[in-house]
Formats: structure tokens, C-alpha cells, sequence
């Protein structure tokens, strides 16, 4: 199969709602739905000249808003795959940001995204927020789960 | 707008939510008019997933379990449960309860041994302080007889050189007959040795007297410090949290069934009993 070597190959994703979104090659196949998709892509069309490097994957699961959080996240993870040398503190710090930036109905649906797309650290960074989530007034971890759930107590 | 993950089973679990029996005690409800629940949303497997991954310990899982009914269901599974059982309680041999059941077994098992070695750690404590509290008394005791005798002895010793004062003026000073002076000096000569003595005997009886004295202070002291050492190694062994402290919430006087629960839900507490 012919194809252009390029150091920064783009995948171009398509969400629910019809709008796109361009990302590396690396940082998309994080995601290890993305990453079969494409695979099976390009054993599939071995034998047709692929001249459109840009591939669209379509996924009728997320909503853009979703997709955009869920690129971020992997876009700052991409690093780890790689091997390149990466800074544990830094990283936590930024994924604790992330989490506590992002609003409760967004990481509800990040998190059913994460499971979709299958992407393990994203899981287990939210997973392991849901119950021990520091809020800036340092609320208790079931008091977290309870605002979590939207029980009324 | 609402930015909802439209999954397949969505629609399913309204239906199926609705079938659930709200337990008789306040397990809260899910709350109503809002539209993106997690509740909803996420179906049964993702949370088993949540659940298993998101590093849950024995407590959390309880305190999890009693949010609501479905977490209540999922998290008495016997995966989550396993695990935790093989960590904290290794050696484990696989039969045919269920893993909650287990766990709940070894834990009440080796939270009764902890409180037995800690009652028995505590009663040795205990056993020294009263062992160095006797020390102490018999050592005082023994102090308070050295002083007295060590008194007694300066009085003697203060006595003996009164008569000896007296004596030697008698012989020097005061005027008598020829005789009788002989005669006294013939005594007082007699007397030279024993008198000597006598008053070494005195002064060494009084520096053993103030030599023990130092010694036996010195030993009282040191009891004493050993004593107030246990005393502070006890102190931490005998706190309570729970039992210690005046209730913070004003409710807590009269502690219900219901309220217990919300403490423990609240605080974390020591002690689990709804499992």
C-alpha cells in the first residue's frame, strides 16, 4: 500500500452532531476504538492507491463538546506511549486540574466516552475521581459521590 | 440543551428505574427534574467498571453501597469484593459464600483479636505503673527513716559535744579540791577512749545516714521518672475518639438507628455495621 511517510499524520473525527475534528495520528489512537478502526481501515483498503491521507473516523456515540475534552486529555497523554521522558507531578497536577475544571454533567458524559472509545488511563483518572474527588472546600469522598449522583440526601 | 450520550439502553433504564423498589429507610432518591443523571446515563457494566478500578478500599465500598439501591446491587458483587479480600486477607481459600460475606467474617474476626492484644497491652501498661508506684512508696518510706534517724543522730551528736564542752571546762576552769580533780581526770581518761569512739560512731552513723539519703532521693527520682514515662505511654493506648469527645452535632444525645447511619455516612466512623 502506498502512502506518504509524514511526521504528523492528521485523523479527522466526526461526532454526533456532524462536526469535525482534526488530531494527530498518536493522539487519536489512544483511544483503542479509533485505533482498530484505522487499522482495519488500512488492511481493508490494501489494495487502493490511498491518496486522501486524512482519515474520517466517524463516531456516532460522542458529542463534540465530549470529543474535544476527551482529545485533550490524550493529547497531553500522548507523551507516555512514546517513551519520552515525562514528569509524574506535573502530569498528575494537570490531570487533577482537568477533572476539577471540567463540570459534573461533562464528566459524566466524558466518562461514558472514555468507556466508548476505550481509553484505559482516561477511565481510570475519572473512576478513581468519582470517589475521591478534592473539591477546592475538601469535601469528603461519599459526599463527592452523592453530589455525583445528584441524590438528594 | 441538554448534552446527553443517547446509548442504546438509555430508554431501557427509565423503564427499569421506575420497576426499582425504594428501600422502607431514607436511601435518597435520585433527584427528579434533572435530566442528565449519572444514574440514568451510565449503564450497569461501565459501573461495574468504575467500580472495580477506582482503587476502592472496604470502607469506601460500604459507604458506596448505601447511596442508592442499584450501587447497592453492584457493589455487593463478589469481584470488587475478592479483591479486596485477597489483599487485606491473604490467606484465602475460595468456598461457596460470597466474597462481602467473607470479608465480613475475617474482618470482625481480626478487629476482636486487635481489641484483645490492645486490652492486654493496656493491662500490662497498667501493671507497670502500679509495680513503680510501690517502688516509689518503699523507697519513700525508707527515706523518711533515714531522715529521722539522721536527725536523731545530729541531736545525740550535738548532745555528746554539749557534755564534752561541759566537761572539759569542768576539768579546766572551775576550781576543786585536789582530790577530787585527780579522781575526775582518772575518769575522764578512762572514759578518752570510748568517748572517742562514741563520737566517730556518731559522725560515721550521720554521713551514712545523709549517704543513703542522696542515694534514695536519687533512686525516687528516677522511679519516678520512669513512672510518669508508662503514664504517658498509656495515655494515647486509652483514647477513644468516639467515646473522648463531646458530640459535635447537637442531635447526637439521642443517637437513633437513622442517625447513626448518616454519622457513619458523614464521619467515616470506626466501626461498620451495616454491611
Amino acid at each position: 500500500m502506498f502512502r506518504t511517510m509524514s511526521s504528523k499524520k492528521m485523523i479527522t473525527l466526526k461526532s454526533l452532531d456532524g462536526q469535525t475534528l482534526e488530531v494527530e495520528e498518536a493522539v487519536a489512537k489512544k483511544s483503542l476504538m479509533i485505533k482498530n478502526m484505522i487499522e482495519d481501515d488500512d488492511v481493508m483498503d490494501d489494495d487502493v492507491e490511498d491518496d486522501d491521507e486524512d482519515h474520517v473516523v466517524h463516531l456516532r456515540k460522542v458529542t463534540h463538546k465530549v470529543l474535544e475534552k476527551a482529545m485533550e486529555y490524550c493529547k497531553r497523554h500522548v507523551d507516555e506511549d512514546e517513551n519520552k521522558v515525562v514528569n509524574e507531578n506535573e502530569l498528575k497536577a494537570w490531570d487533577q486540574d482537568f477533572v476539577v475544571k471540567t463540570d459534573k454533567s461533562t464528566l459524566c458524559n466524558l466518562l461514558l466516552a472514555a468507556y466508548y472509545l476505550n481509553i484505559e488511563s482516561l477511565l481510570l483518572l475519572l473512576s478513581k475521581n468519582a470517589f475521591h474527588h478534592k473539591t477546592s472546600e475538601g469535601k469528603k469522598p461519599m459526599e463527592d459521590m452523592r453530589i455525583l449522583l445528584e441524590c438528594q440526601q | 440543551m441538554v448534552c446527553l450520550l443517547i446509548s442504546n439502553g438509555c430508554v431501557n433504564y427509565h423503564k427499569q428505574l421506575r420497576r426499582w423498589k425504594w428501600p422502607p429507610f431514607n436511601l435518597p432518591e435520585a433527584g427528579e427534574g434533572c435530566e442528565d443523571m449519572m444514574m440514568l446515563v451510565i449503564p450497569d457494566k461501565l459501573w461495574r467498571r468504575v467500580l472495580e478500578i477506582g482503587g476502592l478500599s472496604y470502607k469506601d465500598l460500604c459507604c458506596v453501597s448505601i447511596t442508592c439501591w442499584r450501587i447497592h446491587r453492584l457493589s455487593d458483587e463478589d469481584l470488587l469484593w475478592s479483591r479486596i479480600l485477597s489483599s487485606d486477607f491473604p490467606p484465602h481459600s475460595s468456598s461457596s459464600s460470597s466474597s462481602k460475606s467473607l470479608y465480613k467474617l475475617r474482618f470482625e474476626r481480626d478487629r476482636d483479636k486487635r481489641k484483645v492484644t490492645h486490652q492486654r497491652a493496656v493491662l500490662r501498661k497498667e501493671s507497670q505503673i502500679i509495680e513503680h508506684s510501690r517502688k516509689l512508696r518503699d523507697m519513700e518510706t525508707r527515706l523518711a527513716q533515714e531522715t529521722d534517724r539522721m536527725r536523731a543522730t545530729l541531736v545525740e551528736l550535738s548532745n555528746f559535744h554539749k557534755v564534752r564542752q561541759a566537761s572539759s571546762l569542768a576539768l579546766n576552769n572551775v576550781w576543786q579540791r585536789e582530790i577530787t580533780r585527780g579522781r575526775q581526770k582518772q575518769i575522764v581518761e578512762q572514759c578518752v577512749v570510748p568517748a572517742e569512739s562514741r563520737h566517730h560512731a556518731l559522725e560515721m552513723e550521720l554521713r551514712l545516714c545523709k549517704m543513703l539519703i542522696s542515694g534514695l532521693e536519687k533512686a525516687c527520682k528516677d522511679e519516678k521518672r520512669r513512672l510518669g514515662l508508662v503514664e504517658q505511654e498509656l495515655q494515647p493506648m486509652r483514647y477513644h475518639p468516639l467515646r473522648d469527645q463531646k458530640p459535635l452535632i447537637p442531635g447526637d444525645a439521642q443517637c437513633t438507628g437513622k442517625s447513626k447511619k448518616l454519622k457513619r455516612f458523614h464521619g467515616q466512623g470506626k466501626k461498620i455495621t451495616s454491611w
